[in-house]
Order: C-alpha cells, then structure tokens, then sequence
C-alpha cells in the first residue's frame, strides 16, 4: 500500500462507518441465528468479526475499490465472513456457559435455501404485533415480500409517503435482529 | 448454493433495505443501544484497530522504501565513460521501476518534457547524475 492509500484510509470517517457497519454485521449475522451476544462459529464474535474486516482492508489494499463507497465494500466483506462461517463445520450456535458445544445444530445451508428463508423472514415478521397491528407497517413488510426493496419502490406500491417507509424502516430495524434469529428455531427444511 | 450465487438474493436485498442510509450517526448509535449493544465500547475499540492497522502498515511500507533505496545497484557506476545505449537502458529500467519507485516518477517526469532518446550524451549523462545525488547515489 502507498503512503498515500494508507494515508487516505486512516482520514475515512470512521466514526460514521463503525456504528453502520456493527449494525450490518448484526442484521446479517442475525440471519444465521447468531446475536451480538453469541459466540461465532470458530470462537469469535461479532466484535472481532468487523475488526478482523477492518484489519483486512489495510492488509489486503487491493481489495479496495474506489468506485464502491468503502462502508458498501467493508459490508460486503462481513457478508462473505459471515456466509464463510455458516458453512463452517463447527458452525453451531454457542453461547458460553449456557449451550452444550456437542449438541448438533444443522448448518444453515442444510436448513434452508435462500428464497424459503425470506418467505420465512417475511411470514415471522407479519406476526408480530407491532406488524400485525399497524396497518402502514404491515403494507410495507407484504410489499417487501413480494419483491419490493427500494424505499421509492415500495412507496410507490404501498401508496405511502417516502418519508414514512422511512420512518417504518427504522422500526423494522428494531424488530428484524429479534425474529431473524427465529428462523433457525421455526420452519427449517431438518 | 455457492457465495455467488447469493449475490443479490432476496435475504441480501432485505439486508440490504433495512441497512438503507436515512439514519444519522447518532441515530444509529442509539437504535444499536437499544438492542442491547455496548456500540460505545466497540466503537472505541475499532478506532484502536485502525489506529493499530495504521502504525503497522506504516512501518512495513517504510522499511520496504529504506530497503528498497538500499537495494538499489549502483546504476551510476562508470557512467562516465558509458555510450549513450547503454544510458538509454538504464534509463528504461529508472522508468520501468526496476530500481525504485522514486526514480520511477523522476524518469517519467523527464519523459513528460521529451524523449530521453533525444538527449544528447552529455544531457542523458548529466540527467542521471542529477537524479542519483537527488536520491543519494554518489555516482561514477
């Protein structure tokens, strides 16, 4: 890496990036049923997993792209991690003291296949209540599940102001991490 | 079901909707709290990864310069009694990298104001001089 590469890392706002890109690596991990709390597949966790992608930027430069927004890149880094670790062998849910590391987990991959998995997301999502009772929310997830996922998108579709997809997206956030982790536990092909 | 294959599947493109860009730095820090996240710790300690990552690639890229500048071979020598072929190549290599980065934008910084092969002998002579004592070569 050049000094100047090397310089122009270091100046990125990182104090904007970290807190996106914690929150990615949770709504993503969540998918696999492993919450911030959770020890990862192989030891780790959450934390180390978006220092260890932090780490690989400045090791492995080439891997940068300028046309790609570094956060976009660095997300994209801990999806392929994250998506590694699940197909792990010891890819089992732990959390220390509390899970017998013997017990069998099925990787996600023999579980489920991806478009069954966001029929689930999207079926688990609808029963909840703050879903299931908010009638603007419950447009925007069915929107979502029928294959709308640009907020002018499903505005359109759902006949929502732009301004409150984004203001259900937000809660959706809130509520996503916590029925994810359900769909290892519900409805699995095993 | 590959990792390719995953690219843009519907979960990625969900992921990707509710990572959508509308929140502030702040708001995201709170909605993380929320869930029970310590963020500020982890925050802070991912600044000290950078800060780490930082200092090591520094040193490395710096000992790889001192170790390239002390590598380089002593392309001035007998220079003054050498044809201008023979310069010619030298200078190629300058231009090329072969013997460093900082010769390499020096040489190509000559070849900005005109051919080196248009130089005459004693212009082409000088000019590698200059550019060795510049980066420490004594030269001849």
């Amino acid at each position: 890496m050049s000094l100047e590469a090397l310089d122009e890392l270091r100046q990125q706002d990182w104090g904007s990036i970290f807190p996106r890109l914690i929150r990615a690596a949770i709504v993503i991990a969540a998918r696999y049923g492993w919450s911030p709390d959770r020890v990862l597949p192989k030891g780790g966790t959450i934390d180390d997993l978006v220092s260890a992608t932090v780490r690989e930027m400045f090791e492995q430069p080439q891997r940068r792209r300028s046309d790609v927004p570094l956060l976009t890149q660095l997300i994209g880094i801990v999806r392929q991690k994250l998506w590694n670790l699940s197909q792990s062998k010891d890819a089992e849910v732990c959390r220390p003291g509390d899970l017998d590391p013997m017990e069998h987990r099925p990787q996600h991959e023999e579980r489920c296949d991806d478009g069954d998995e966001f029929q689930r997301a999207i079926t688990l999502l609808l029963e909840v209540p703050k879903v299931k009772e908010n009638p603007d929310m419950n447009l925007m997830v069915t929107a979502i599940g029928t294959g709308f996922f640009d907020p002018p998108e499903v505005a359109r579709e759902t006949g929502l102001p732009i301004e409150r997809v984004y203001q259900l997206r937000r809660e959706l956030n809130d509520i996503y991490p916590r029925i994810a982790a359900q769909l290892n536990e519900k409805g699995g092909k095993s | 079901m590959s990792s390719d294959d995953r690219n843009n599947s519907s979960m990625d493109r969900f992921e990707d909707f509710l990572l959508g860009d509308d929140l502030t730095t702040d708001e995201v820090m709170r909605s993380l709290r929320r869930m029970g996240v310590k963020v500020d710790d982890m925050v802070e300690r991912l600044h000290g990864v950078v800060q780490k990552c930082y200092s090591e690639q520094l040193k490395l890229e710096v000992q790889r310069e001192q170790k390239q500048v002390t590598v380089v071979p002593s392309f001035l020598a007998g220079l003054a009694s050498m044809a201008k072929e023979e310069m010619l190549v030298i200078f190629e290599k300058l231009a090329r990298g072969d013997l460093g980065t900082q010769y390499q934008s020096a040489a190509l910084a000559r070849c900005r104001n005109g051919a080196p092969n248009e130089l005459t002998d004693d212009e082409l002579r000088s000019w590698l001089e200059d550019v060795g004592s510049i980066y420490g070569e004594s030269g001849k």
